[in-house]
Formats: C-alpha cells, sequence, structure tokens
C-alpha cells in the first residue's frame, strides 16, 4: 500500500467464470489455508482470519477477558451469497436440491459472528449489520455504544466480503466497474473495482484495556451516522449525509474540523460518488481541507462492500500509529470537480497526524464517519 | 447502567392477522389460526404444499403511503417495510406536518431487522442472470437485492435524516434492532427510530426452507398445535417508534409503553438443530429481571419446534410466578423468522389496554394442543410484561416493557 501497488486481475474462482474480462481484487488462496474447513463460507474463512489476527494483536493469548464479557459485531454484505448462489443455480437449473444445508449455512447476515462466537467463546450482545458499504463502519460505532452503555466490556468487530456472482453481475449491470482498475477522483475514471477481504478490530474501554495491559492501537474519538434521503444507489449531490455524519462524528469527539489530519474516504471511483463525498469534506473542513491529506485505499484494496468500513478503520489506524498518509493509486489525472490532495500515487509521511476520519458512503444513501485518534503510550 | 427513558409511540403491523395493528390487537384477543395450507412455487422440489402464515394483498395500503413511481420500483418486501413504518410513524404524530421542511420526523432513525433480507429480490436477480446470461441482467433487479433496501427505501420515503441500520439476527433481529435503537437514543443520536422488521417468504426463500426439510405438509384439524422438528412460517412487517421519553413529552406524543431494557447473547456456542435454550433463557431472564420484580405478563416467541419452545417454556415456568400470564401471538399467526417485533408490539398493545386471551406459564409447554383452550384467559391488566426469544442455533434476547403512568 505504501508502494500504491493494487493486484487487480481476473477472478480464478470457476464460479466467475462468464466474468474473466472484470478485474476484481481477490484473496490469493495461500491466505486462507489455515482456514481449509469445508464447512464454513469463503467470506466466514476470511473473517475469521483477520479475527484471528486482531485477537493476538490484541493480546488476547496473553491476557484476555471472559468470555460473557465480549460482544460480537459483524459487518457483512452479501455473506454467504457464494456458496447459496451455487445450490441455487443446481437446484434451478438441474433441479439438483441436494446439499441445501451445507451450502445455505452460511447465506444469513449473522452466520459470520454466530461461527466467531462458536469459536471464541464470546458471549455478550452479538450483532450483525448489514447496511451494504458501511456494515464495518457501522458495527464498530454500534460496538463502541454497547461498551459504553454497559453492554460488554470489550467487542471483536469485524467487517468481512467474499466475492460472488451475484453482486459481480449487478455492479457489471450497472456499468459501474471501471475494466482498466479503481482510479479514484481521476478524471478518466470510470466506476469500482470489487474486492473481498476483512478487517477486524478488538473494541474496548480505555480501562479495560490498560488493566489488561493490552497495547493500544488508536481510539475511536467519536462516530456518526446519517441518511442521505435523496436515492437507493446515488449520493445527495452535495454530500449531505456526509456532512451530517463527519459533523456528528466530530461533535461527539469534542474536536474542530481543525483537529482532523487525514480522512480515508469512501472514494469509490464513481463519477457521482467522488464528487459529491468531495463537496461534503469542503463543507465540512472549510479552508482547512486545502492543508489536509484524503485518499481512497479502494484504489488498491478494491472496493470490499461490507467489509470496506472495517478493513478502512484498520488503514486508518495504521495512518494514525505509523505518521504515514496511504495514498490514492492510479490517479493520473485530477477531475477539476475533485480538488483536494488525494495523495496521488505515493505515501506520505505525516508525522504529526493525531486525528484522522474514516467515511464510508452505502446503498440506501446512509452514511457512517468514525474519527480515529492516536494513541500516545 | 443509566439511560434516558424511551418509550414506545407508534405501532404499525402487516401479516397474517391483517393489514392494521387493529387487525393484530382483534387476532390477540380472539385466538385462531392464520396460518393455511397454501401452493409452493413451482421452483420448490416436492411435496408443493406447505402451512404458511402469508400477508394479505396490501396494496390499497401501500398506495396510501408509496407514490406510484416508488411503488412500481419497490419489491414487496420493501412495500412491506415501508407501509408498516408509515403506519407507525402516522400513529406516533410524525407525518403530520404539512411542511416537509419542518418535519419532526426529520432527525429520526431508522433501524431495521430481518433475518434474510431481500431474498424474493436475490432469487428474482439471478433467476434473470440464468436465463439471459451474466451480460443481460436487469440493473433494476439488483439495487434491490441488499439486505439493507427497505431501510433506505423508508428514509427516503418519510424523509428520516437520522441513522440508518440494518440488523440482522436470525429469530432475535427484532431484539437486536430494538438494542441499537435503544444504544442510539442513549447515543444523542437520533430523538427517535422507527424500528422496522420484516420477512417476505418468497419463492427463493421457501425453496430453500423446503429443501431443508423444515416445513409442513398438512394442516391438522383447525386450531390444533402440534410442536415438532418443522416450522410454520410466517411473512409480514412490523414497525415502533422508539423515542426519547422527553422528547415525545414535548411534542406532546401519546406513549403506549416505556421500554425499560433489552439484552441479548448467547453461551458462545452454535448448534442450530439443538441450539442450548434453556442455559440462554435462564441468563437472559436473570439479566434482563435482576432485582425487579417479576413482570405480570409474557410474550414468548413459537418457533414449533420441538428444540426451542418447550425448553423455553419451562426455562420461564421455573424463573417466574406459577400461572404468570402468557401470549405467543405465532401460535395463530406462524413464526414470522426475523420479523418479530411482532411480540413486542403485542406486549405494547398488552400494556396499552387490548386483553389478549392469555395462556398460564407453569408446568411443561403441551407438545400437542388446542388453541381455544391453551389461549382461554382474561389476565388483568399487566404494569409490567416480559418478551423473550430464544435465538437460532443459540443465544436468546428479552425485552422488558412497562405500561406509562
Amino acid at each position: 500500500m505504501l508502494n500504491a501497488e493494487s493486484s487487480f486481475g481476473p477472478c480464478t474462482l470457476p464460479e466467475f467464470a462468464p466474468f474473466s474480462d472484470i478485474p476484481v481484487a481477490q484473496i490469493p488462496d495461500n491466505c486462507l489455508e489455515d482456514y481449509l474447513d469445508s464447512r464454513l463460507t469463503r467470506h466466514e474463512v476470511i473473517g475469521l482470519t483477520a479475527a484471528d489476527e486482531a485477537l493476538a494483536e490484541s493480546g488476547w493469548c496473553e491476557a484476555g477477558l471472559p468470555g460473557d464479557d465480549v460482544g460480537i459485531f459483524a459487518g457483512v454484505g452479501a455473506a454467504g451469497m457464494l456458496e447459496a448462489e451455487q445450490w441455487y443455480r443446481r437446484a434451478r437449473s438441474n433441479g439438483d436440491f441436494t446439499g441445501a444445508i451445507e451450502s445455505l449455512r452460511g447465506y444469513p447476515a449473522s452466520a459470520l459472528a454466530d461461527t466467531i462466537a462458536e469459536r471464541t467463546g464470546f458471549a455478550a450482545v452479538r450483532s450483525s449489520v448489514a447496511t451494504a458499504c458501511s456494515s464495518g463502519s457501522a458495527a464498530l460505532g454500534l460496538a463502541a455504544q454497547a461498551i459504553t452503555t454497559g453492554r460488554c466490556k470489550a467487542a471483536l468487530v469485524v467487517g468481512s466480503e467474499a466475492l460472488n456472482v451475484l453482486t459481480t453481475a449487478g455492479f457489471a449491470s450497472l456499468k459501474s466497474v471501471d475494466m482498466e482498475g479503481c482510479r479514484p477522483f481521476d478524471l478518466d475514471r470510470k466506476g469500482i473495482v470489487l474486492g473481498e477481504g476483512a478487517g477486524a478490530l478488538f473494541l474496548e474501554s480505555e480501562d479495560t484495556a490498560r488493566d489488561r495491559g493490552a497495547p493500544a492501537w488508536g481510539y475511536l474519538a467519536g462516530w456518526g451516522w446519517a441518511a442521505d434521503c435523496h436515492h437507493m444507489s446515488a449520493p445527495h449531490p452535495e454530500g449531505l449525509g456526509a456532512v451530517r455524519a463527519i459533523r456528528q462524528a466530530l461533535d461527539k469527539a469534542g474536536l474542530s474540523p481543525d483537529n482532523v489530519g487525514y480522512v480515508n474516504m469512501h472514494g469509490t471511483g464513481t463519477k457521482l460518488n467522488d464528487t459529491a463525498e468531495t463537496k461534503a469534506m469542503k463543507t465540512v473542513f472549510g479552508e482547512h481541507a486545502e492543508s489536509m491529506s484524503f485518499s481512497s485505499t479502494k484504489s488498491m484494496t478494491g472496493h470490499c462492500l461490507g467489509a470496506a468500513g472495517a478493513v478502512e478503520s484498520v488503514i486508518t489506524l495504521l495512518a494514525l500509529r505509523n505518521g504515514v498518509v496511504p495514498p490514492t493509486a492510479g490517479l493520473l489525472t485530477l477531475d477539476p470537480d475533485c480538488d483536494l490532495d488525494y495523495t496521488p500515487n505515493r505515501a506520505k509521511s505525516a508525522p504529526d497526524l493525531t486525528c484522522a476520519i474514516n467515511n464510508v458512503m452505502a446503498f440506501g444513501g446512509n452514511v457512517v464517519a468514525l474519527a480515529f485518534g492516536k494513541c500516545e503510550s | 447502567m443509566t439511560r434516558p427513558r424511551a418509550c414506545i409511540t407508534g405501532l404499525g403491523y402487516l401479516g397474517p392477522f391483517g393489514v392494521s395493528v387493529d387487525a393484530l390487537r382483534h387476532g390477540l384477543a380472539n385466538p385462531a389460526p392464520a396460518f393455511r395450507l397454501h401452493d409452493l412455487p413451482e421452483m420448490c422440489e416436492p411435496p408443493r404444499q406447505a402451512v404458511l402464515g402469508l400477508a394479505p394483498d396490501f396494496r390499497k395500503e401501500a398506495a396510501f403511503f408509496l407514490p406510484p413511481a416508488m411503488r412500481r420500483r419497490m419489491n414487496r418486501h420493501s412495500r412491506m417495510a415501508c407501509v408498516a413504518a408509515g403506519q407507525a410513524l402516522r400513529h406516533a404524530g410524525l407525518l403530520d406536518s404539512a411542511d416537509p421542511e419542518d418535519s419532526p420526523a426529520e432527525g429520526c432513525g431508522v433501524v431495521y431487522g430481518t433475518a434474510l433480507g431481500s431474498t424474493g429480490q436475490c432469487g428474482a436477480f439471478f433467476d434473470d442472470f440464468l436465463e439471459k446470461g451474466p451480460r443481460f441482467v436487469n440493473p433494476a433487479l439488483f439495487l434491490e437485492t441488499v439486505p439493507n433496501a427497505p431501510a433506505g427505501q423508508i428514509s427516503i420515503l418519510y424523509g428520516l435524516a437520522g441513522p440508518n441500520a440494518t440488523i440482522c439476527c436470525q429469530t432475535v433481529s427484532a431484539e437486536a434492532a430494538i438494542i441499537a435503537a435503544l444504544d442510539l437514543l442513549d447515543a444523542g443520536m437520533a430523538p427517535a427510530v422507527v424500528v422496522v422488521t420484516a420477512e417476505e417468504l418468497s419463492p427463493a426463500l421457501l425453496c430453500g426452507i423446503q429443501s431443508l426439510k423444515m416445513l409442513r405438509h398438512e394442516l391438522e384439524e383447525p386450531g390444533r398445535i402440534t410442536i415438532d422438528r418443522t416450522i410454520i412460517p410466517a411473512e409480514g412487517a412490523c414497525a415502533m417508534i422508539l423515542e426519547d421519553e422527553s422528547h415525545a413529552r414535548k411534542r406532546g406524543a401519546s406513549i403506549l409503553a416505556h421500554v425499560q431494557d433489552a439484552v441479548m447473547h448467547g453461551p458462545g456456542t452454535f448448534d442450530a438443530t439443538c441450539p442450548h435454550v434453556e442455559a440462554s433463557m435462564t441468563r437472559v431472564t436473570q439479566d434482563i429481571l435482576g432485582d425487579r420484580p417479576k413482570p405480570d405478563g409474557v410474550v414468548l416467541n413459537g418457533g414449533f419446534f420441538i428444540h426451542s419452545d418447550p425448553l423455553a417454556w419451562r426455562t420461564l415456568s421455573k424463573k417466574l410466578d406459577t400461572g404468570t400470564p402468557v401470549i405467543i401471538p405465532d401460535y395463530c399467526s406462524g413464526n414470522p423468522l426475523g420479523a418479530g417485533l411482532v411480540r413486542t408490539i403485542a406486549a405494547a398493545l398488552w400494556l396499552d389496554g387490548t386483553r389478549p386471551k392469555t395462556a398460564r406459564l407453569e408446568g411443561e409447554l403441551p407438545l400437542s394442543f388446542n388453541l381455544a383452550s391453551f389461549f382461554q384467559h382474561h389476565a388483568p391488566q399487566p404494569e409490567t410484561i416480559l418478551t423473550a426469544s430464544p435465538a437460532t442455533g443459540d443465544g436468546a434476547a428479552a425485552i422488558l416493557l412497562s405500561k406509562d403512568r
């Protein structure tokens, strides 16, 4: 990511043969081989892989909490659609209804959270959020509130998405896929590249983390959630939902716009999203926007849909921790309507970065903004 | 945990009982089966009949709440959710402003609960894909395949600019949605939240449930309920307005009930065929009641499922006073899957003066009984009601409601 590398290419899954010309950001098979459990769906395997890494990073093995104190919040998109659509295709095309239990078990959006609970024994509040592209961020916000209100002392938040045929065919039919790769804010951009992946974050109160001597990667200072009330698939042209959500996040964090140094934007690479979101940034941050850094890391990860918010939260925390703003890849000719510093093609050092925002905008017009702060120690 | 008092100020219902809250009220007072033996879609494997609780024709209500262009574009699942949400907003007096810029609903949020989401739309889109090929699918069908389509449509239709959530937790999706809504109110992110749940028995969904061998193919003698290894699924949508009490009082809204608390969790295991119902139900009951007095009434989930219902009944029988009045609306309508907000709505109606016929919580749940003899009592007007449901696989959820004083 620091070198603005992306790994877009044709999907090697056999179901994707009809889409061999469509680039995607696919997880290499060798990254998932620790979980060759045929009972699990691809999206569960991807989510568990990230969840295990987050638990290890949180010092869970050394000093965990009782399972009854830990909640699970999953952010999902199409969940186990890949396996379900294989069964459905067999049933519809050949009248072969066998294997329903195995194929459909992971279809409900709740499957990932249930599987994580089964593996970890985490038994406090459990919720699966399915708000399309904002699921991962919404799950993180709801987890934070659950900790604040005492429903749990800590929460494992996982956003996960696996490539599937239905979603690929859908975005292809909308002519929203850029066959040359995702190029947010570029004059010649033509849309998204679908990705798969997972982001996992172990969230706990500062006191709990301190008591168990856990390493802190950063803190969630505030969050906001608002709706555009405009259109199912197009953002409000002025980015009204994003304006409300970011202002709410800053307000809850007790921060002013001037405190923010970096925004990880939704930046899908579609004409409508990138211009509307840019307008929202200029409305919220005013003149300060000129001295801030922005980027869309979807230019490298692809659009991970239900996982995007969690994946980009991890990236935003890394930016704060390492003092490095990740770039927007593939940005060669800036769109005049997108006139911010999107950190084109090269990461940049930002040692003074103390506050960053992750903004996501989803189908249905819902927008979630998360304000993250840097941990000094 | 301390929180601003949350209250219920509006209700909406569309399901096997009818297309209004009054229809639900009537169904609770006069328990009778609203499920029937229906033909299954041709795409299902045989036998092609099953006992289902279907929603009645609601075109008239849809025409009332939805502009024609929006109605045409929206799938049935979203239309059901929008109608129920509109009923609840109207009931709460949140649709009365003539000036949309000054709408009292403007800052309200939406929390939508569903177990399985837009299965009908996913099936229709995939059928289009199989029929026409990957390059010629209808893009209009794609937009509403996402699970959060109904929540988005509700926000656009009624101009609700607050948080817009979709929560999927199988049979306890409604309780999980209420918990999310309470937390959003606590966080001050909205003064009121429309909590909506919906489930549609679409051809694709019925095809899947049928292949899981979970449907019933024969209707027993009228009014007889049997608990076994299959379910009677139902469809429909329910909605309620959950509002910060100070906001409701300030605008002079009628308060139907208060939500005292809501809890949800599980033992950290998952077994769809043999869930840990007793452990989960014991824990949620203990957690939600704590030192509080035992409730005057119970609304319980009815899954018709032998690994769930008798265990939930037995647990509550042990934990609560013998003879506590209990209603199980699902035994009349069919099990609403993720649209279980009907439990909380039934509790709110009961607290607000509806007099349902009740069973009495004691001993073991009979595995076969007649509705008329099971629900035959009239209980005194309750002050508090506990709604409870085991979750699919494991876990449980409960909501505690009280009367407005």
